[in-house]
């Protein structure tokens, strides 16, 4: 009996404590999910970004008059967990929207959950566009590229970098077996074929992420003999590669694309080992703010601030609080529903200057940049760069639709 | 009523057992017969217990053969046996080969027993051992519902009578004196039906006068429920008192067998084992 | 040819460095009877230590392999330390509480390295002298690997004359072999273990700064190595020098060659080694039932007595209370308590098998799991209702721990456990890389409860009918005949087979019936995610399950009950107040294990008799 005693009072006072009441005249509140014990490297910036714009707003005054406030919770990576999480963040810390960076499979999760409930929600660090398009909804919205853009953009940078080269040839590719890899060779298979490259598959290699075992995998790559490699590894499993291609002459005459490879963690870890000549989006801060003064402007504020440089997921996620921010302002209220109609094509600034959110799956059409690896002074560089919008490098709108509507 | 012309219960022949080349047991023969109280002696390590090991099945031995007679049972009996699937119709009058058969099998054809080392169920209460075991041999240890505790107690109570423990029925076999625990395993294994019964040191750790009334209640149960004992013991006197055949085991060896004069006047016996014991 | 060849080689050198990790693991085990979860951990810290030692001395010459040394070293020092500190206080309470030591450390070490060295994946130099290749058959093979290759051979050597020529190899080998010996060893005893605990935790730190010139550290280090080292650990057989180093060359070649021919389920490989291995050998390769002496009673002695009448109305009132609960608290308050109530379905089960049966399960996420997964396909593919889709939970995680039971019950203590984990790990690889059923990491969505209890008090309703009456059945099922017989195996399996008790169906039918109902709990824990995913089986899952039954006591049958609820709203509310919640949590993880062995109700259970009786 006495443990039944115990048991109930345990219950019930935990379950007293959860019962939260509510506040009239309060900040606007966005909760924030992310994978911090699982992937911190990118949340650590990602959160940056995010109270770096926080801070911004409030300090002109905040939205609607009311300060913005940011509840952060760590979701561990856990699809299960993230959708605990958002529960308890709108029901019980009473939070007005919802913003991630987190596995993909914890933001199409997430996502589902927004539907459901009614909650408009930014996703600031997943690539894998299954959250927008076959899992999408009107609730929302991304401020970062998706798969499909990197593929595009990559792709047509080969074609001007190597042209013929790239014709009739063998390929192979390499990507962790989560959907980010899958959706992204899918990719590049549906895209090397509609630019008339008539690529020969000739085999494919799946590593778990984050186990990828480099030596065998390369050497079973390279016994197919290919020309082209694309590859889309992430974190642990770039160094690997690289390292042990090198070693086994793998990298020796072959083209490469590797979209993923370009994010600055990478450029960050690799230094002079960076290959050169590999096709690869790319962050060339330092060039494209001669071209954009919003950009310097945003890089000068913010070394001011945090003494440290800009990084992706540090934009996006400075993005997805100027998103909510635009799309509350456009509403006149936290209104859910209002929200997401403000969604439609929404205009917003960023570090890049005003951008917009794409009508039929509010993603940002923001500007992406892909070129050639390169190693300048034992320092990895992107050169040869070109600027593309996300917007040109989609879909066809009626391909959108047909896969958001799940035929 | 031990009759020496009816066929005995339990025959083991050529029993062998090695522990990485240590031999336990080295070549052992003998008969138990229904009613028969028969003990085997020895000294420490010389391979009592092993061949208990190997009679119900506990380890496999390396060699010779345990034999069953069912044809020493009585009709009933083998119709229940032959019912459970245990003996086929074909072989009911002739002797069963059971040699490294499971020690669940044997125990199904009614060879119990006790442990050296007190084997019971701690976390149950003295009376749920011996209903326990009285679960098990009615086969009901599949059943998912009702309350086990519910079972066959009056059943338990009377064996916790028959062996003195009823006082004792609702306590904790952890917290029971040793001698209690010898006598509960002694409960356990009668509450089984044995028609065999191996007991490995049933009276370790009790007084002079405990020993001697457990003892007494064994042999009363032998005799009356006509049940064959076959116990190995470290106290001469009880073995000399109640047994009705001495086999005596020097390093997993016979080296003497037969009554009880027989083995007080047998002088390997004096030089090995008694001697050292009774200077 | 060639490449045959070279991917021997390259399978070889994944071993070598497998082998220094899992060596030191297996000696731990054979001496200290500890299972070592935190033996990855020591493998990260010696990468991060080597990387920081590098960037002290330079990765140049003498002072790269200085650094590598030093950082070893280091990672002994800090093995002996965990040794002293945490482990000797552990040494007296059952191995499943040790393990769950061991796995608070690794918590603790996750944020440690953490906030030491931050979010960021570092890499090392390259070893000098070896960074390059030579050409072996005309094929270039990286020099480093093949130095690897030779160094574990030398350790290995190593090994065996320390092993064999020295005192302390005597006593080490004395005590894997031996286990009373150790017992009599007396105040010898607790250098031997802290020696052993520094020269396993050495070989894993050296294990880690090697792999320095190969990838580069990250945080997921630990986990990944852990998973593997056990495996290997097991192939070869506890303990077994000669087993792990066998063991690291069978996986490591197997995995090379695995990747040429089934490029995508590289994650099965691993774990149908180990599975296959442990059917034919059910102690490893050179394992031996004698080294398998688990005091099972050990693990949950307590008596249990059938609810009285007065405790079930207690448990009614109880019932009344939860039933007015959705008057009480917002939505949130009720997705949480039907949260915690189906873990607490899924705890109630791991704590039938692992307390009345007495068998250390560690794969208990696998029947959730595949209750979870037979509801999400259910409905996506044949498009069934809720309550036919809930049925088809328990059934598929029946079927399920039947089959893989039957394997399971071959086995025994540790490696029955470890057999469990490999089965749970294969399926949850199955459910990741097959993409195209069961939607990878994304799982499968969009699967909510149906209309009439859609609702989330209708919801938090249904749920706490189907589970009480679970926990209800559960509960009874103790106290059955057939719980009885179970515990009477646990207690005594000699005297058990000696009274015509069948101690394999007994357990097999255990798992099953426990399975029934983890998949039931599955089954419910989609309908309140919406979805399915691949955690539904992954080791967090069963480390929760495990953590939650053994903290609330196992010689209880409230135990599991409180500990799913406590230790569902721990986790959720440190993570509310702190970033290092894996800290606090390891902190409290440890706290239990030491000062409350008996888990939360049984200590107090034990201070309530101890006031009474001092009362009286
Ligand atoms: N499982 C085992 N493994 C290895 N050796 C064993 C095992 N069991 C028994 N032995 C050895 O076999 C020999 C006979 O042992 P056994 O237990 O049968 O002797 P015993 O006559 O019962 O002795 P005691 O009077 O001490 O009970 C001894 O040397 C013992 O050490
Ligand atoms: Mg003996």
């Amino acid at each position: 009996m006495r443990k039944i005693l115990l048991c109930a009072a345990v219950l019930l006072g935990i379950l007293a404590h959860t019962a939260v009441a509510a506040d009239a005249k309060k900040p606007i509140k966005i909760g924030y999910i992310n994978a911090h014990t699982a992937v911190a490297f990118m949340v650590q910036s990602n959160s940056q970004g995010m109270q770096f714009a926080i801070d911004e707003i409030n300090a002109k005054g905040g939205v609607l008059g009311r300060p913005l406030e940011l509840v952060s919770r760590d979701s561990k990576g856990d699809p299960g967990e993230a959708v605990r999480l958002a529960e308890e963040l709108r029901t019980r810390d009473n939070v007005d929207v919802l913003i991630n960076c987190d596995f993909s499979s914890a933001s199409i999760a997430v996502g589902g959950w927004a539907k459901q409930n009614h909650v408009p929600f930014v996703v600031t660090g997943s690539e894998p566009d299954s959250i927008l398009w076959q899992n999408g909804n009107d609730y929302i919205a991304r401020s970062n590229p998706g798969g499909y853009a990197w593929v595009s953009g990559s792709l047509q940078k080969a074609t001007e970098v190597f042209g013929d080269r790239l014709k009739n040839k063998r390929w192979v590719s390499i990507a962790p077996s989560i959907e980010f890899g899958h959706a992204v060779v899918q990719s590049a298979h549906d895209q090397a074929a509609a630019r008339g490259l008539n690529p020969t598959w000739v085999a494919e290699q799946w590593p778990a992420y984050d186990k990828l075992s480099a030596g065998p995998t390369i050497a079973t790559l390279e016994r197919a003999n290919p020309d082209i490699v694309f590859a889309a590894l992430f974190g642990t499993d770039v160094v690997k590669f690289i390292r042990e291609a090198r070693k086994r002459d793998f990298i020796k005459d072959r083209i490469f694309i590797f979209p993923s490879l370009g994010v600055p963690e990478h450029f960050d870890m690799l230094g002079a080992e960076m290959p050169k000549g590999w096709v690869t989006i790319g962050f060339p801060y330092d060039e494209i703010k001669l071209k954009k003064p919003a950009l310097a402007d945003f890089m000068q504020r913010y070394e001011a601030a945090y003494h440290e440089s800009v990084k992706t997921y540090l934009v996006t996620g400075y993005d997805g609080i100027k998103i909510f921010a635009a799309a509350i302002e456009k509403a006149g209220s936290t209104d859910p529903e209002k929200i997401r109609v403000a969604f439609d094509d929404l205009r917003f600034n960023t570090p890049y200057g005003e951008q917009t959110l794409r009508k039929i799956d509010h993603q940002a059409t923001i500007p992406f940049w892909v070129g050639v690896s390169d190693v300048v002074d034992g320092k990895p560089k992107i050169s040869n760069w070109t600027e593309f919008n996300v917007g040109d490098n989609s879909p066809p709108d009626d391909v959108i639709l047909k896969l958001r509507s799940g035929k | 009523m031990s009759d020496a012309f009816s066929p005995p219960l339990l025959s083991v022949s050529g029993l062998r057992k090695s522990f990485g080349g240590v031999q336990a047991v080295g070549g052992v023969a003998f008969d138990v017969r229904l009613g028969q109280i028969v003990a085997l002696i020895g000294a420490n390590g010389a391979g009592k217990t092993t061949t208990f090991n190997c009679i119900n099945g506990q380890m496999p031995p390396d060699g010779g053969k345990v034999i069953y007679n069912p044809a020493a049972l009585t009709t009933e009996e083998r119709i229940r046996l032959e019912r459970e699937g245990e003996l086929s119709k074909t072989d009911t009058p002739l002797p069963r080969d059971i040699t490294g058969r499971s020690p669940r099998r044997i125990a199904r054809l009614g060879i119990g027993r006790t442990f050296q080392i007190t084997a019971t169920f701690a976390s149950m209460t003295v009376i749920e051992n011996v209903q326990m075991v009285l679960i098990a041999q009615r086969k009901l240890w599949k059943r998912l519902w009702g309350f086990a505790g519910k079972l066959f107690r009056d059943e338990a109570m009377a064996l916790l009578e028959t062996v003195g423990l009823s006082a004792q029925a609702e306590r904790h076999t952890a917290t029971l004196a040793y001698g209690d625990l010898k006598r509960l395993e002694l409960a356990m294994a009668l509450a089984n039906g044995p028609k065999l019964l191996l007991m490995d040191e049933p009276t370790a750790g009790m007084g002079v006068e405990e020993r001697d009334s457990l003892m007494r209640l064994v042999h009363k149960v032998a005799k009356n429920q006509n049940i064959g004992i076959l116990f190995t013991e470290h106290d001469m006197d009880a073995v000399f008192n109640y047994a009705d055949w001495i086999i005596v085991l020097h390093r997993g060896q016979i080296i003497a067998r037969g009554n009880a004069e027989t083995i007080k006047a047998h002088p390997q016996v004096r030089e090995v084992y008694l001697g050292k014991e009774n200077p | 040819m060639s490449f045959l060849f070279i991917q021997l080689l390259t399978g070889l050198s994944s071993a070598a460095v497998l082998f220094l990790v899992a060596s030191g693991l297996s000696l731990i085990f054979g001496v200290t009877r500890i299972l070592n979860f935190a033996h990855g951990s020591l493998y990260m810290l010696g990468a991060y230590l080597a990387y920081t030692m590098t960037q002290w001395l330079g990765g140049e010459g003498l002072n790269f392999w200085l650094s590598l040394f030093l950082a070893a070293v280091s990672t002994g020092v800090i093995g002996a330390a965990i040794e002293m500190l945490i482990l000797r206080r552990v040494y007296h309470v059952p191995e499943l509480f040790q393990l769950l030591a061991t796995f608070a450390i690794v918590l603790i070490a996750q944020d440690v390295t953490l906030h030491t060295w931050g979010p960021e994946d570092l890499m090392g130099p390259q070893a000098p002298g070896l960074s390059g290749s030579i050409s072996l058959l005309g094929k270039p093979f990286p020099s480093y690997d093949l130095f690897l290759i030779g160094f574990a051979l030398v350790v290995l050597a190593g090994l065996y004359a320390l092993l064999n020529k020295t005192h302390f190899g005597v006593l080490v080998r004395a005590a894997t072999e031996d286990r009373e010996m150790v017992a009599n060893l007396g105040t010898n005893q607790k250098w031997l273990f802290t020696g052993v605990f520094a020269l396993g935790s050495f070989l894993a730190g050296l294990g880690g700064a090697l792999q320095l010139p190969r990838e580069s550290v990250s945080l997921t280090m630990d986990i990944s190595m852990i998973i593997d080292a056990f495996v290997v650990v097991v192939i070869g057989g506890m303990g077994s020098l000669r087993g792990a180093a066998l063991a690291s060359i069978i996986v490591g070649v197997v995995q090379a060659f695995g990747i040429l021919i089934f490029p995508q389920i590289t994650l099965v490989l691993l774990f149908l080694i180990m599975a296959i291995v442990l059917v034919f050998k059910p102690y490893g390769l050179f394992g031996s039932v004698e080294d398998m002496t688990v005091d099972k009673t050990q693990l949950s002695t307590g008596a249990l007595k059938p609810p009285s009448r007065h405790m079930n109305y207690v448990w009614l009132v109880m019932g009344a209370a939860l039933l007015a609960l959705p008057l009480v608290v917002n939505s949130y308050g009720l997705v949480l308590a039907s949260e915690m109530i189906i873990l607490a379905l899924f705890a109630a089960s791991l704590h039938f098998i692992m307390g009345p049966g007495g068998i250390g399960v560690f794969g208990h996420a696998l029947y959730f799991g595949l209750g979870a997964y037979a509801v999400a396909l259910m409905t996506k593919y044949l498009a069934v209702s809720m309550p036919v889709a809930l049925l088809a939970a328990p059934i598929a995680a029946v079927l399920g721990a039947l089959v893989f039971g039957w394997f399971c019950v071959r086995s025994q203590g540790i490696y029955l456990a470890m057999l469990t984990f490999a089965f749970a790990q294969m399926v949850w690889a199955v459910a990741f890389q097959w993409y195209g059923v069961t939607g990878g990491d994304n799982g499968l969505l969009g699967i909510w409860p149906s209309q009439w209890a859609s609702n989330k008090a209708a919801f938090y309703y249904f749920v706490l009918a189907l589970s009480g009456a679970s926990i209800f059945i559960l509960r009874h099922m103790i106290f059955s005949p057939y719980g009885y017989s179970l515990r009477a195996v646990r207690d005594q399996a000699k005297r058990a087979e000696a009274i015509g008790l069948n101690a394999r169906v007994l357990q097999w039918m255990g798992l099953g019936l426990a399975g029934a109902f983890a998949g039931l709990a599955g089954g419910l824990f989609v309908y309140s995610k919406g979805s399915v995913f691949p955690t539904t089986l992954d080791i967090n899952t069963t480390l929760d399950a495990f953590v939650m039954t053994l903290i609330g006591g196992l010689n209880s049958l409230s135990g599991p009950l409180v500990g799913s609820v406590v230790y569902t709203w721990l986790k959720s509310e440190i993570s509310r107040q702190t970033e290092l919640w894996r800290l606090v949590l390891g902190v409290i993880i440890l706290s239990i294990v030491i000062f409350f062995p008996q888990g939360i109700v049984g200590s107090f259970n034990q201070w309530l008799t101890k006031r009474k009786g001092e009362i009286a």
